[in-house]
């Protein structure tokens, strides 16, 4: 079945998901499960918070296929749907950790991808010190690939103000990686 | 030396192996569910239908009652049809995915309601033995079906308080409407006590809908 789907749209997929045939979500979810898990676990960093919103991500999905819009690009409304459940969870953690007095536990929670572990945790324990609107447009800009438009449609927001956290983001990375550079 | 964000870009943090398997098991279980789609559109029509509803219902009592007559509810029809048409905007933008721009056609006709209800009220019409506050509680009395429906069908998408707050200006329009028929005090008044339940009626909506965990984050 999904074999069949291969040349089929992510748009096409989602309208026949829309009317009812299941398989077409399953083929969605094989498409795009890796990459929402990827954006996921840098906007969080935490492997079980990370697996919670990828499971929440795709119940969104089918719970709001109602919502989808025929003509909306696919992978931007998925991502949009894992960036709000991202945000929300972010919002409650630190919540919670403020009432605990107690610092983030995901900063260390994600094992260490293959390459460069040291330098790479480094970068990624820096981006988790961003605030969360830097955080979410440094992600979407350079590693989603997503304009600036397109982060400022998700957010309600001008693109200039999404450029603008973006660019505060990129200067908060640098300073925070300033003894990269020196190494 | 590379830049920053190129470690980053190779390839995402590792997770469990088995974290994509459990989430498509959790999605294969909540599709076996078999529950309904559930599509804005409608969800709008009925958030409109409940205040819209609410109004008329009301107002039909008080015609029952004695407290107004058909010819006084005709000689307000004009204000009447732009509340009325103010809560089908307000309605159709909160449970727009793409209703942004909407959202502030709805927040702009709001505001034109409120400016007109207070300057076509003019002098006191006539005077009230109750205090001013009971038309406050009335207005939100009066909107509390309008706004559950609204806290509702709000959980059907990610959270966005310009969305919750246009869903809440469509709920309090009920409470504006019974208040143009019920109230003949001044402008003053009207100004003090309506439209500041119908912005009560508003942010209410805001806050409950943000403290309500959504069932989707969808846009």
């Amino acid at each position: 079945m999904n074999q069949a789907m291969g040349s089929v749209t992510d748009e096409a997929l989602m309208d026949l998901f829309c009317q009812g045939d299941h398989s077409a979500f399953e083929a969605l979810f094989a498409r795009h499960a890796g990459r929402v898990q990827g954006f996921l676990a840098r906007m969080v960093r935490d492997g079980p918070l990370a697996e919670d919103l990828l499971q929440t991500t795709f119940l969104s999905v089918i719970r709001a296929r109602g919502r989808y819009e025929p003509g909306t690009r696919f992978t931007p409304w998925l991502l949009t749907i894992a960036a709000n459940a991202a945000r929300d969870a972010l919002r409650h953690q630190q919540h919670v950790d403020s009432h605990a007095h107690a610092p983030p536990e995901g900063l260390t929670s994600v094992p260490a991808p293959d390459g460069d572990p040291v330098l790479r945790r480094r970068i990624e324990d820096a981006l988790q010190l961003l605030p969360l609107e830097q955080r979410e447009a440094v992600v979407l800009s350079k590693l989603e690939g997503w304009s600036f438009e397109e982060i400022a449609q998700l957010r309600g927001i001008r693109a200039g103000a999404a450029r603008l956290r973006a660019h505060r983001g990129y200067e908060k990375l640098r300073e925070l990686l300033g003894g990269l550079e020196d190494a | 030396m590379p830049a920053p964000s190129d470690p980053l870009m190779s390839s995402p943090p590792r997770l469990d192996p088995g974290a994509l398997e459990r989430a498509l098991a959790a999605s294969r279980a909540e599709l076996a569910l078999g529950r309904p789609v559930r599509r804005w559109r409608p969800q709008a029509v009925g958030l409109f239908a409940a205040s819209a509803g609410m109004a008329l219902a009301t107002t039909a009592v008080f015609v029952a009652l004695g407290r107004t007559t058909g010819s006084a509810v005709l000689g307000r029809a004009p204000m009447l049809a732009m509340l009325l048409a103010t809560s089908a905007v307000c309605s159709w933008a909160a449970l727009s995915p793409r209703g942004q721009q909407l959202r502030w056609v709805g927040v702009g006709m709001a505001l034109v309601s409120a400016a007109l209800l207070v300057l076509t009220r003019g002098a006191m019409r006539e005077p009230s033995s109750l205090p001013e506050w009971v038309c406050t509680a009335s207005h939100v009395a009066v909107a509390l079906v309008p706004v559950a429906v609204a806290l509702a069908v709000l959980r059907w998408a990610a959270f966005n308080p310009l969305r919750a707050a246009v869903a809440g200006l469509a709920a309090g329009t009920v409470g504006a409407f019974v208040g143009e028929l019920a109230c003949g005090l001044g402008a003053g008044h009207v100004a003090a006590y309506h439209l500041g339940a119908w912005a009560l009626v508003a942010l209410m909506t805001g806050a409950l809908s943000k403290r309500l965990k959504p069932r989707t984050y969808a846009p």
